[in-house]
């Protein structure tokens, strides 16, 4: 009994992101009641599945030694082609072409970086410009608002009150979770990134798995494009603008160090839900939406400075 | 069985461009021998194994393994035909556990397509027990110390069923018990008539443990001899292609005054209340067991770690140094263990490692003067007798010895007037250590103060002036050494404590 204690003690404070997500859950629920009210919970749900699921493909890109930038604009192309293109070819393709969107623009950069061997972030960095640019020309700079309705009403549909877009978070979590822990390409992922010269003496085949990161990132945010646009009714070329560095930070924030070989999808989930939480009571609080930017930024530099001067300490 | 051939190299050649590594070498290895290797850095021993590696390509040449001829084009193939080789830096990733790096590439799934971990930690267990090591399958590799990795890459090695053994001086960064250790698993794989190809410039342990011993010189193979039938000079002779003469030269005592004095410096759990003075033209050998604090100590003074109290006086005056600018400032140099992380910029040219530290003295107007920094460069290289094909050649390129001299290069221009040299002869061959001998034997003539920490004791009992031992982070006792005439026994006594 006193053992239990004793061990989840040490776990909150090894853990630090952890435990202050509960204090804070804690705060909030007390300083403001509307926190745990069920609509409040919904759209935290839903704010968590949006940078969740980039922030599942963002893991395996982290993981394997590399970060993807153009996950944004991916978003946002996704979103534009599914919404414009649906009244010309009907939904089902629609969706399909958003998807292979994110396929395609996947492949090029992974195969630009594995094949090609240029630096990831030159790469990723030319990609989210140019494919920001195409989104805007599709969509003539301006958003575009979605004429089918099942896409809407997927958008608003629940499963036994839970948003359905958590609903698919949680699954793919999962499956992210059982493919990184419980296969043989998972765990490769891990080697590459660990290590790549250990990785390619072991006779991996390293350009397969840098090429699959990127291919992935760009399935992942193709998904929450088509998600995002069902949401909102809209395909915005703006759309993921600011959702690439803020899923980077949470990854970090998390505990995955960018480094490589190091990570999981919980500690993804625990640096998103923080973000998330943070953004939620902040809004709830009042607190004006700029001055909410300076305070965010300021709290991910402290958590990533406080870990490495922790670090550094036991080092001294 | 005597004469069961395992693996022959025959007429091997490989050139890079510019120098011939390798000229003609042929190489036979019998079934269940520990084979040595030994040779000059630079001698072609690393390229041999990595042509046998399948990591480069001969120009010519053929390898027979088990009297068949295989083309061992990569590292995957030399593994297929029962071919493992343990580098000096480790083929492990250190974010995985032990189990996942031994099983790296090749992880047991379940019919499902499930990964068995429980399989996997099992097999992995069992191997690193085979070799009598209990280590717990799940640890990261990344928290093991040195000897642990290689026992897993012993155990790596083993999982791949491999015959053959090639260890890149692999006691190379042990201590005396971990060495030990390895000589025992060693013998337990000969035992088990795994043949062991071992690099080593050690003479000890090539006696200790080595049934043959081959010498390769300059990319050709001098001789391969019986160990039991040979002797250390033999050895020595054929590597350098020399009568080597005294192994220590023999200098005067130029001792001075004092320039360095350390009162009571402490460090938590480090260093205990350390006190001693430098003089000027004098070598201050540091010796004792790894782990006594030696390195803390001179890191301390270079201010590379903090002190929790104590004073430091350079030239009589008081001097708070808290970080190794400051160090710099007051002309205390520190050559690290470590010279490949430490010491150089491996990537930069010998001539931008030289000039670093002092990069004021050849700017004008805030611009490189290139001529200058050109003589410069050419001046030490002359006079350390750097062997490099130009200053402008990178220093990775360049042997053990050599890239050693680059930093006793760079900090000698720094002007430094106390220096620091932790392990100065480490990883570098017989001929580049009395080199390096005769250089600190300059600097102090030259009128510098040198510090040294060695873990050969020897070779602090022939160049110190003055020898501290260490123990426990305490300096436990002091010998003057003018006439040379401490014994290794003394200092080991009170390096044990």
């Amino acid at each position: 009994m006193n053992k239990q204690a004793v061990k989840i003690g040490n776990f909150l404070l090894k853990e630090k992101v952890f435990s202050s997500s509960v204090l804070l859950l804690i705060a909030i629920s007390i300083a403001s009641p509307y926190f745990l009210s069920v609509d409040n919970l919904r759209n935290l749900a839903v704010q968590i599945a949006v940078y969740g699921i980039v922030g599942l493909g963002m893991t395996f890109a982290i993981i394997g030694g590399e970060f993807d930038l153009a996950a944004g604009s991916m978003i946002s192309i996704s979103g534009v082609l599914a919404v414009g293109l649906e009244p010309k070819i009907g939904l089902g393709p629609a969706l399909v072409v958003a998807m292979l969107s994110g396929l395609v623009f996947g492949c090029i950069n992974g195969l630009l970086i594995s094949k090609a061997g240029i630096n990831s972030f030159i790469v990723t960095f030319g990609s989210m410009v140019t494919v920001k640019g195409l989104a805007l020309t599709i969509a003539n700079g301006r958003p575009i608002t979605s004429q089918s309705e099942a896409l809407n009403n997927f958008g608003d549909l629940r499963v036994i009150g839970i948003p359905v877009m958590f609903l698919i978070f949680v699954i793919l979590l999962v499956v992210c979770h059982y493919i990184l822990t419980y296969t043989r390409f998972g765990r490769n992922i891990y080697a590459v990134g660990g290590n790549l010269d250990v990785a390619k003496a072991t006779g991996l085949n390293v350009a397969f798995y840098k090429a699959i990161l990127f291919i992935l990132t760009g399935l992942f945010s193709a998904l929450v494009g088509i998600l995002l646009a069902a949401r909102l009714n809209t395909g915005s070329p703006i759309q993921g603008d600011d959702i690439t560095l803020t899923v980077i930070a949470s990854v970090v924030i998390g505990g995955t160090s960018l480094s490589g070989g190091k990570g999981n999808t919980a500690r993804t989930l625990l640096g998103v839900f923080i973000m998330m939480l943070l953004s939620n009571s902040f809004d709830l609080l009042g607190i004006q939406p700029y001055i909410q930017k300076v305070i965010k930024g300021l709290i991910i530099i402290s958590v990533v400075a406080f870990d490495s001067y922790n670090k550094k300490r036991i080092e001294r | 069985m005597g004469n069961d051939i395992i693996l022959e190299m025959k007429n091997i050649c490989k050139s890079f461009p510019g120098v011939v590594a390798l000229n003609n070498v042929s190489l036979s290895i019998k079934r269940g021998e520990v084979h040595a290797l030994c040779g000059e850095n630079g001698a072609g021993k690393s390229t041999l194994m990595k042509i046998l590696y399948g990591i480069y390509r001969a120009d010519s040449g053929e390898i027979w393994i088990n009297g068949e001829k295989r083309n061992i084009t990569s590292p995957v193939k030399a593994q297929e035909n029962g071919l493992s080789i343990i580098f000096q830096e480790f083929n492990l990733v250190d974010t995985l556990s032990v189990a996942e790096n031994i099983f790296l590439g090749r992880l047991k799934t379940t019919k499902s397509g499930k990964i068995d971990w429980k399989s996997i930690e099992k097999d992995a267990a069992e191997l690193m027990l085979h070799i009598g090591c209990d280590i717990d399958p799940k640890t990261p590799v990344g928290s093991l110390s040195v000897s642990q990795k290689q026992m897993v890459e012993i155990a790596k090695a083993l999982s791949y069923n491999a015959e053959i053994i090639v260890m890149d001086e692999p006691s190379a960064t042990l201590t005396d018990r971990e060495m030990e250790n390895l000589y025992r698993i060693i013998q337990e794989l000969k035992e088990k008539k795994i043949t062991i190809i071992y690099i080593s410039h050690k003479m000890d342990e090539i006696f200790k443990i080595t049934d043959r011993v081959t010498v390769l010189r300059d990319g050709v193979v001098i001789c391969t001899l019986d160990t039991c039938k040979t002797c250390r000079e033999e050895i020595v002779s054929n590597m350098v292609g020399r009568c080597l003469g005294q192994e220590y030269p023999k200098r005067e005592n130029y001792s001075g005054e004092k320039v360095l004095e350390v009162k009571n410096i402490n460090r938590k759990g480090v260093l205990n209340d350390v006190s001693f003075c430098l003089h000027r033209g004098e070598v201050l050998g540091i010796a004792g067991l790894v782990g006594a604090g030696r390195t803390e100590l001179v890191r301390a003074i270079f201010g590379a770690d903090r002190i929790s109290s104590g004073k430091v006086f350079v030239n009589g005056k008081e001097v708070r140094i808290k970080s190794p600018i400051d160090a710099i400032r007051n002309g205390i140099a520190l050559l690290t263990e470590d010279r490949k992380q430490q010491g150089l910029i491996l990537n930069n040219t010998v001539k931008e490692n030289i000039s670093i530290t002092n990069l004021k003295d050849i700017v004008k107007f805030g611009l490189l003067m290139n001529s200058k920094e050109n003589n410069i460069a050419k001046e030490y290289v002359d006079r350390l007798s750097v062997k490099t094909s130009s200053i402008n050649q990178k220093c990775i390129n360049l042997s053990g010895g050599n890239q050693q001299k680059v930093v006793l290069a760079k900090w000698l221009y720094s002007n430094a007037d106390i220096l620091i040299l932790d392990e100065p002869t480490r990883g570098i061959d017989v001929g580049a250590k009395q080199e390096i001998y005769h250089i600190i034997n300059e600097l102090v003539k030259m009128g510098k103060a040198v510090i040294m920490i060695s873990s050969e004791i020897p070779e602090v009992l022939a160049l110190s002036d003055r020898i501290l031992v260490m123990h426990k982070g305490r300096i436990t006792r002091e010998f003057k050494n003018e006439s040379r005439n401490v014994t290794p026994e003394q200092v080991m006594n009170c390096a044990i404590g």
